[in-house]
């Protein structure tokens, strides 16, 4: 203070207004994934403790409660909260199961296709020239093929069900780590440290592992969840076209393949399965961009 | 010539005093870098010669393929530079015909590599005894006998005086000095006691009190473990200080080839004698501190003879049509590529025939 007035120079006095307690939800919201974490954690209680929060069993058809819509919709009841299907089952149940297999797609195809892809980026990156030409043409013509279409040509020769569900989604889901994480290495591989390790006799499989892996990491994490929506769609759409997940287990997709033919008198037939289906591919969504926020350094602010 | 018919080829001997068992002889080295615009020689006819317990230094500008002959050594040229002829000779073994298993077994436990920018040469992520102890995970045999990992890394830290080690060892990068870390290279660099040490420019980034333990550090590890140094750099005053010997490279050729006194006394070469007026001196006052007039050319497209005609105060006709090759410089390796200088020679021995003394041809 004294030094200020000694100097006869006055700080103008910057007043920034006091953060307003009203929007402090608000700020919370933004700061922190809720809304993914809501949606995510009860996906997972679902899958985890379905026979325990489902009402009913899913399986059990009952035909005079055929069709009951949902309870807040007139003629619904608490008996069935979000309604019944055309045999009788409970929908609410058919949920609660079908998030098993919207949670083990998920991680078994997203573990596969971020390891398949980081590995032949990192091989592709790493070494250059043939090895890399050879690669990143296996994933052009990967990215270049239809996706949907393919995977219904595959899945119609395979026998449909759970085991080709993952190996068609990982055969088309690959290919973008593998860019990806290809990109990170060509820039990683030029670091001093990396020429280092190899001066004192480092072979490339430890290069991968202690250098390359932890450099690439956080990229790989944020394609993952971002390719958790991705995942979830595709395997909706081959189970809705009957490819994927075959009945008596019960997926989203196959529910709204089903509830299709009943969608004039029906509507939460097909709104249920697609509002889960929209709402866990948006969290997935959501919390990669968060994920991207947080672990860029460029956008971390200073606490 | 008027070489004497005994005398071998220039480069493949050291000019350094002393008699030790040669470590690395370089011959006619030649790396490329294949570019769309074609062919660069960015080393180009290297020889030279490095003996047990010698320091080397390199000396030349920015891209005169001091760097690229340091990594042809250990065969780690970036793409897309291949080695496209010449022969390393490492423990008289030829380096060319090992597999990249083998060079992998070398590298780290016969020759050590440090560079020039400490903050970026250890990997951030990494501890510092996690990245120390890699070394030993390459080279389990060279693990000093009864020592557990963690021991041999304290070991190679006190070493390089690293206060405190015990404790470091659990610290990254980012808590390190910038001289502190290039110990810690260092000490990668000698852990497995290799026999040659190539130090790429291992003080420009250092400030000068700095610098001056490094340097001493480097010195030491030459007299306690007999180690040779390859020393990259293109500070002359570092060169007199710790060199045995001078290889003065310029667009990809060394163009002098001497011991450390012959190079300070005696310069031969046109583009020695302007780095070394270059040198400010202490207790004169100049206007300006003489400079080498032009750039250095542009490797992909070099004039048709010496590359250092176009700057250079002596040229002659010679010079632009023809590239000079080597010289004898002295009794023992040393060489110069530059006709002036050749007759420069030619007319100091002549002189001294006259006189009756017994030039030497320095």
């Amino acid at each position: 203070m004294s030094s200020t007035e000694v100097l006869g120079a006055r700080r103008p006095v910057v007043l920034r207004r006091a953060p307003s307690p009203w929007l402090a939800p608000w700020r919370f919201v933004r700061r922190y994934p809720l809304f993914p974490a809501i949606i995510w954690g009860a996906v997972i209680v679902f899958a985890i403790a379905s026979p325990l929060i489902a009402p009913a069993d899913p399986f059990r058809q009952v035909l005079t409660d055929r069709l009951q819509p949902p309870a807040w919709s007139e003629g619904g009841s608490m008996k069935h909260v979000l309604g019944t299907d055309h045999l009788g089952r409970d929908v609410f149940s058919r949920i609660v199961y079908g998030s098993r297999v919207t949670v083990t797609v998920v991680l078994l195809t997203v573990t596969a296709s971020a390891a398949t892809g980081t590995f032949v980026g990192m091989l592709a990156g790493y070494f250059g020239g043939t090895v890399d030409a050879l690669l990143m043409r296996a994933v052009d013509f990967q990215i270049a093929l239809p996706a949907l279409l393919f995977g219904v040509m595959l899945s119609s020769v395979l026998e449909p069900g759970l085991r080709n569900v993952v190996v068609i989604i990982v055969l088309f889901t690959w290919a973008s780590f593998a860019r990806l994480v290809r990109a990170e290495v060509l820039s990683l591989r030029e670091r001093d440290y990396v020429l280092l390790a190899r001066a004192a006799g480092a072979g490339w499989v430890r290069i991968f592992v202690k250098h390359l892996f932890p450099g690439v990491l956080n990229t790989v994490m944020v394609l993952a969840t971002l390719e958790v929506s991705v995942v979830i769609i595709f395997e909706s759409s081959l189970s809705f076209l009957g490819l994927g997940i075959v009945p008596p287990t019960v997926s989203w997709g196959a529910m709204l393949a089903e509830g299709r033919e009943y969608m004039s008198v029906a509507w939460w037939l097909v709104t249920i399965p697609g509002l889960a289906i929209f709402s866990v591919a948006l969290a997935g969504n959501l919390f990669g961009d968060w994920l991207r926020d947080t672990l860029d350094p460029h956008l971390r602010r200073s606490a | 010539m008027q070489a004497p018919q005994t005398r071998p080829e220039p480069g493949t001997r050291s000019p350094a005093a002393g008699d030790s068992e040669v470590l690395l002889s370089v011959r006619h080295l030649r790396t490329h870098f294949f570019t769309r615009e074609g062919a660069v020689p960015a080393v180009d006819d290297v020889t030279f010669t490095v003996r047990r317990g010698e320091i080397l230094g390199i000396v030349g500008e920015s891209g005169s393929g001091k760097s690229v002959t340091a990594r042809s050594i250990m065969r780690l040229v970036p793409l897309p530079g291949r080695i496209v002829d010449g022969d390393v000779l490492f423990r008289d073994e030829d380096l060319a015909a090992l597999s990249q298993g083998e060079m992998q077994r070398l590298r780290g436990a016969h020759m050590g590599m440090v560079l020039q920018e400490p903050m970026t040469s250890l990997n951030p992520v990494l501890t510092i005894g996690n990245q120390v102890g890699e070394l030993f995970v390459y080279h389990p045999e060279r693990t000093p006998q009864g020592f557990s990992v963690r021991g041999a890394v304290l070991d190679i830290l006190n070493r390089v005086r690293i206060p405190d080690a015990a404790r470091r060892l659990i610290e990254y990068p980012m808590h390190f000095s910038g001289g502190m870390r290039q110990r810690v290279s260092i000490a990668m660099a000698t852990g497995c006691r290799p026999e040659l040490i190539i130090a790429d420019e291992p003080t420009t980034a250092l400030d000068v009190t700095i610098q001056a333990q490094v340097l001493e550090l480097l010195l030491e590890l030459r007299n306690t473990l007999g180690v040779s140094v390859l020393f990259i750099t293109h500070d002359l005053g570092v060169v007199a200080q710790i060199c045995d010997s001078v290889a003065v490279m310029y667009a990809g050729k060394i163009v002098e080839y001497n011991d450390v006194e012959s190079i300070f006394d005696r310069p031969r070469h046109p583009y020695t004698r302007a780095l070394l007026r270059s040198l400010p001196q202490l207790g004169t006052r100049m206007a300006r501190l003489p400079s080498i007039e032009g750039q250095p050319p542009d490797l992909g497209a070099l004039p048709p003879g010496c590359a250092f005609a176009p700057r250079c105060p002596s040229v002659v006709d010679a010079c632009r049509a023809q590239v000079p090759e080597p010289t004898p410089l002295g009794e023992r390796g040393g060489y110069v590529r530059c006709f002036v200088a050749d007759d420069e020679l030619q007319a100091d021995r002549a002189a001294a025939t006259r006189s009756g003394g017994g030039g030497d041809g320095r």
